[in-house]
C-alpha cells in the first residue's frame, strides 16, 4: 500500500513538473520570445495542460500537506535565527527544509488565484475591467508560483540527492 | 520751394490714401469669404428659409420669366452658404485626388448584364476598385450611370480630356443638390431626380425633385446644339424640350419661396442612398437599426459643420478626418469611457455603457464592435442583399427581382486594413480585360459588345436581371475574338468567380489566381442589432462551435459561369485564420465545461487543504495561548 502511495506521489510529482514546464513555456514564452500575448496554438497547448496541472496540484497538496506542515522544530529554528546564537548551542533543524515548506505553502496559496482567475473569466461574471484584472492576477500569480515552484523543486532535488 | 513742399505732402497723402484703400478692399474681400449662412449665431431654433430662387447665372427667377428656368442650387443656396467650402465635404469630394480616402466604403458597381460585367468603380483609390477612367467611364457616362444617387458635382471640369460625346451644354452640369438632404418636406421626391438624370435633365433635376416645381421634356432628345436659354423651335413636334413649372402658391408677394430646410436631416433623406434590402425578406418584417428604433436619427452620430466633413463613425477615422468629433462620434466614443479624457465624454445621446461580462479582452483587439453587433446574425451560408446605390432602390422602375445584379453577399467576416475582423458586404468582380505585365485593364462593355456581342447575347435568358448563363465555350469564343483585336494592349482575359480565365496555347480555357480577381468588400456598420442579439450573448459557442458560421460559414462565390455554379469559400479564409487552427480551437470548446469543472474542483480541494491547515495552525496558536494562561495561573 505504501509503495503504491509512493508511486502515486512520484507520478503526480513528475506529471506536475512536466505540466509546470509546458505551462511556463507556453505562458511566458510568447511574451519573452515573440513579445506577443498568449494566443493561437500556444494557447491551445496551455489550456490543454492547465487542467492536468490543476489536478496534480490538488493531489500533491493533499499528499504532501502533512509532511510540509510547520512544526515545533521549525519554530525553534526560526526563533534562534532572530536572537543571538550561543556558540556552544547545537543547531536545530535545517534552513532548506523551512524554505521548502514555505515554498510548498506558497504554491498552494498562489494556485488558488491562478486557477480561479482563469476559470472565473470564462463565466459571464466580470466585465471588461474585471477581465483585465483577472488577466493580470493570472499573470502575476503565475509568475510568483513559478518562482516558488522553482525554489521548491530545486530543494526537493537537493534533498533527494543528499539522501 | 513751398510749392514743391505741398506737392510732396500731396504725393504722400495720395500714396497713404491708396494704401489705406487697398487694405480696406482686401479686408472687405477677406470678410466676404464668410457668407451670412456660414456661421450660426447659436440659436437652436430653426432658421426659416424664405428665399429667392436664383438661376444658373445667379438671376432671380420670376414666375413670368420666358423661358422659365430651373433654379440652381449652387446659386440659390450659395447666396448665403459657401458652396465651395461645402463641396469639399465627404459626400462631394470623391473626385478630389487630394482627399485621403480613409476606410473602404461602398464603391459604385458598374453592371452590364449582356456582357456579364460587375465591376466595382470608385473615384476614391480604395483597394479592389477601378477608377472610372480605368473602367472606360468618362464623367459624362458616369453621370448617366450613377447620377440617380450620386451626391457629388460632376461636369465638364471633371474631364481629363475633351469628351465629344458629352452634352453638358444641353443637359447642364450636376450640382450638389443641398435639398436632397436638407429639404424636410415629405413632398421632396428624390426619385424624380433619378428620372431627370435618365433624361439627361441635369439642370432641371433639383427643381423637379423639390416638391414645389416639376419638370418635363427631355434633354436627351434634344439636338447637340440645343440651347435651353434660347430654345429654338424644333422641327420634330413630338420632341419635348426640357422645361420647368413652379407651384405659384409657394411664392409670396415678393417672389420668395419657403423652403423647409432642416439641419436635423430626416432619416428618409439618408435612406434614399443608404438603404439595404436583404434578399428574401420584406421591409415590413425587417428590424431597423437599434439606434433609429431608440429615436435617434442618422445625423445625431454622423455630424458635420459647414465643411460637411461628416463623421464616418469608424474607429480611427480621426486620423484622416478634419472633423473634431470624428473620434467621439464612434461606437467607442459614445459607449465606452475614455480613461485618457479629463472629463467624462461617454454616454453621449444616452448611450449605455456595456459590461461585456465574460468576454475576454482579446476580442476587442481583434474584432470591431460591428463584428458582434451589426448586420444580420450569421447563418451557415451568406445571404444576398441589395443596396440603394447598387440597385437603385427607391427609384422608379428599380428591378425588384431578388436575382437582380449586382450580386452582393454578406455578412462576410473579413480582416480590415486595421487588422480587425469586421462584417463586410462583398461583390465578386466579373469583367473582360487585358493582361499586360501582370496588370489587368478592364475592357468596357461597349467594346466587348462591338466585338463579341452576338456570342454573349445567346446566353441572355433566365430570370430578369440575373447573370447570363455563360458556358466555357462562349468564354473561349469571346476571348478568341478579343485576342484578335488590339492584341498589343495585352492578352484577353475574363475575370469572374475569383479567378482569371484565359486561353491556353491549345486554345482551351484555363484559370489562374490574380489579385484583381479577388472580391471587393466594404465594412458593414448598420443595421446595429439590439445588445440581446449580439454575437456571444448566449455562449462562446455562438462563434466558437465547430460549425459556427463566424468561422466555418460558406461565402458564396458568385459567377456567371455555369461551370462555377454553387462554389463557396470558408469564412476563415477571409479572416486570415488557418482553417485547421480555427477547427481545433473550436473543438477545444467541446471540453470547456470539463475544464471549468476540473479547475473549480481542484481549487476547492486546494482551498480545503489550506483551510484545514490554517485551522490547525490556529488551534496550535490557541493552545500556545492557553498554555501561557495556565502557566500564569499557576504562578498566582
Amino acid at each position: 500500500m505504501i509503495s503504491i502511495i509512493d508511486t502515486l506521489k512520484k507520478l503526480a510529482g513528475a506529471l506536475w513538473l512536466i505540466c509546470f514546464v509546458v505551462l511556463s513555456a507556453t505562458g511566458f514564452g510568447p511574451w519573452l520570445i515573440l513579445q506577443k500575448r498568449l494566443a493561437g496554438y500556444w494557447l491551445m497547448v496551455h489550456a490543454t495542460f492547465a487542467p492536468v496541472f490543476a489536478l496534480c496540484t490538488a493531489a500533491l497538496a493533499v499528499m504532501y500537506a502533512q509532511n510540509r506542515r510547520f512544526d515545533k522544530s521549525d519554530g525553534i529554528f526560526l526563533s534562534r535565527i532572530f536572537r543571538r546564537r550561543n556558540p556552544d548551542e547545537t543547531p536545530v533543524g535545517n534552513g532548506s527544509v523551512i524554505v521548502m515548506k514555505v515554498s510548498f505553502w506558497l504554491i498552494c496559496i498562489l494556485a488558488l488565484p491562478l486557477f480561479l482567475s482563469s476559470v472565473l473569466s470564462m463565466f459571464p461574471l466580470f466585465g471588461t475591467a474585471g477581465q483585465k484584472f483577472l488577466f493580470q492576477l493570472h499573470r502575476y500569480s503565475a509568475l510568483l508560483l513559478a518562482l516558488a515552484a522553482i525554489v521548491h523543486t530545486c530543494l526537493v532535488i537537493k534533498t533527494q540527492a543528499a539522501k | 520751394m513751398a510749392c514743391k513742399k505741398w506737392i510732396a505732402y500731396a504725393s504722400f497723402g495720395l500714396i497713404f490714401a491708396a494704401v489705406l484703400h487697398c487694405s480696406t478692399v482686401t479686408a472687405a474681400a477677406q470678410g466676404s469669404d464668410i457668407l451670412p449662412g456660414d456661421e450660426s449665431d447659436g440659436s437652436r431654433s430653426n432658421f426659416v428659409h424664405r428665399i429667392d430662387l436664383l438661376d444658373e447665372e445667379g438671376e432671380k427667377i420670376y414666375l413670368d420669366d420666358d423661358p422659365l428656368l430651373p433654379f440652381s442650387v449652387r446659386q440659390t443656396c450659395g447666396a448665403c452658404h459657401s458652396y465651395d467650402k461645402i463641396a469639399k465635404g465627404w459626400h462631394f469630394n470623391a473626385s478630389d485626388k487630394e482627399i485621403t480616402p480613409g476606410r473602404v466604403g461602398q464603391a459604385w458597381i458598374y453592371v452590364d448584364r449582356p456582357t456579364a460585367t460587375q465591376l466595382p468603380v470608385s473615384f476614391r483609390p480604395w483597394p479592389g476598385t477601378f477608377g472610372p477612367e480605368q473602367a472606360g467611364l468618362t464623367p459624362w457616362k458616369f453621370a448617366q450611370l450613377f447620377g440617380r444617387q450620386m451626391s457629388y458635382p460632376i461636369g465638364e471640369k471633371n474631364e481629363p480630356e475633351p469628351d465629344f460625346d458629352a452634352r453638358w451644354m444641353v443637359s447642364g452640369e450636376i450640382e450638389i443638390n443641398c435639398l436632397a438632404c436638407h429639404d424636410a418636406r415629405r413632398a421632396h421626391n428624390q426619385a424624380e431626380w433619378a428620372v431627370q438624370m435618365a433624361k439627361q435633365n441635369f439642370r432641371w433635376a433639383a427643381a423637379a425633385a423639390s416638391g414645389f416645381a416639376s419638370a418635363g421634356g427631355s434633354a436627351k432628345d434634344m439636338p447637340d446644339m440645343y440651347d435651353p436659354f434660347m430654345p429654338p423651335v424644333l422641327d420634330d413636334t413630338k420632341l419635348i424640350p426640357p422645361s420647368v413649372w413652379y407651384d405659384h402658391d409657394r411664392f409670396d408677394e415678393k417672389g420668395r419661396v419657403f423652403v423647409d430646410i432642416a439641419t436635423k436631416i430626416p432619416i428618409e433623406r439618408c435612406y434614399f442612398c443608404h438603404s439595404n434590402k436583404d434578399v428574401g425578406t420584406e421591409k415590413w418584417a425587417s428590424a431597423e437599426d437599434v439606434h433609429l428604433a431608440a429615436g435617434l436619427v442618422c445625423v445625431d452620430c454622423h455630424r458635420n459643420g459647414l465643411d460637411h466633413a461628416i463623421t464616418r463613425g469608424y474607429e480611427g477615422a480621426e486620423a484622416v478626418s478634419p472633423n473634431p468629433l470624428a473620434k467621439v462620434l464612434s461606437c467607442e466614443g459614445c459607449h465606452l469611457p475614455d480613461v485618457s479624457s479629463s472629463a467624462p465624454a461617454s454616454g453621449l445621446l444616452g448611450a449605455p455603457e456595456p459590461t461585456h461580462a465574460g468576454i475576454p479582452t482579446v476580442h476587442f483587439d481583434r474584432l470591431t464592435c460591428t463584428a458582434c453587433h451589426s448586420g444580420p446574425w450569421p447563418k451557415q451560408k451568406t445571404i444576398r442583399t441589395k443596396t440603394a446605390r447598387a440597385h437603385g432602390l427607391g427609384t422608379y422602375n428599380s428591378n425588384k427581382s431578388d436575382d437582380a445584379l449586382p450580386h452582393i453577399v454578406y455578412p462576410v467576416y473579413m480582416r480590415g486594413a486595421d487588422g480587425k475582423i469586421a462584417p463586410h458586404k462583398m461583390v465578386w468582380p466579373a469583367f473582360w480585360g487585358r493582361l499586360k505585365d501582370g496588370n489587368i485593364t478592364p475592357v468596357g462593355p461597349e467594346a466587348v459588345k462591338l466585338v463579341a456581342g452576338k456570342v454573349i447575347s445567346e446566353s441572355l435568358n433566365g430570370s430578369f436581371g440575373n447573370w447570363p448563363s455563360l458556358t466555357d465555350e462562349q468564354v473561349v469564343k469571346v476571348l478568341t475574338l478579343l485576342s484578335s483585336e488590339n492584341s498589343d494592349k495585352g492578352r484577353a482575359v475574363y475575370i469572374c468567380g475569383g479567378k482569371l480565365h484565359r486561353l491556353s496555347e491549345a486554345g482551351r480555357l484555363v484559370d489562374a489566381e490574380h489579385h484583381a480577381a479577388g472580391p471587393f468588400g466594404w465594412p458593414v456598420a448598420h443595421d446595429v442589432r439590439p445588445a440581446a442579439q449580439s454575437l456571444g450573448v448566449r455562449r462562446c459557442e455562438d462563434c466558437h462551435a465547430t460549425d459556427a458560421p463566424f468561422f466555418f460559414g460558406e461565402v458564396e462565390i458568385d459567377s456567371p459561369l455555369k461551370s462555377q455554379a454553387g462554389r463557396a469559400k470558408m469564412m476563415a479564409d477571409f479572416e486570415g485564420i488557418d482553417a485547421v487552427y480555427a477547427k481545433a480551437f473550436a473543438f477545444s470548446f467541446v471540453f470547456r465545461p470539463w475544464l471549468k469543472l476540473v479547475t473549480i474542483a481542484c481549487s476547492a480541494v486546494v482551498a480545503a487543504v489550506l483551510l484545514l491547515y490554517a485551522l490547525k495552525a490556529l488551534a496550535c496558536l490557541a493552545k500556545v495561548f492557553a498554555r501561557q494562561d495556565n502557566e500564569t495561573n499557576q504562578e498566582y
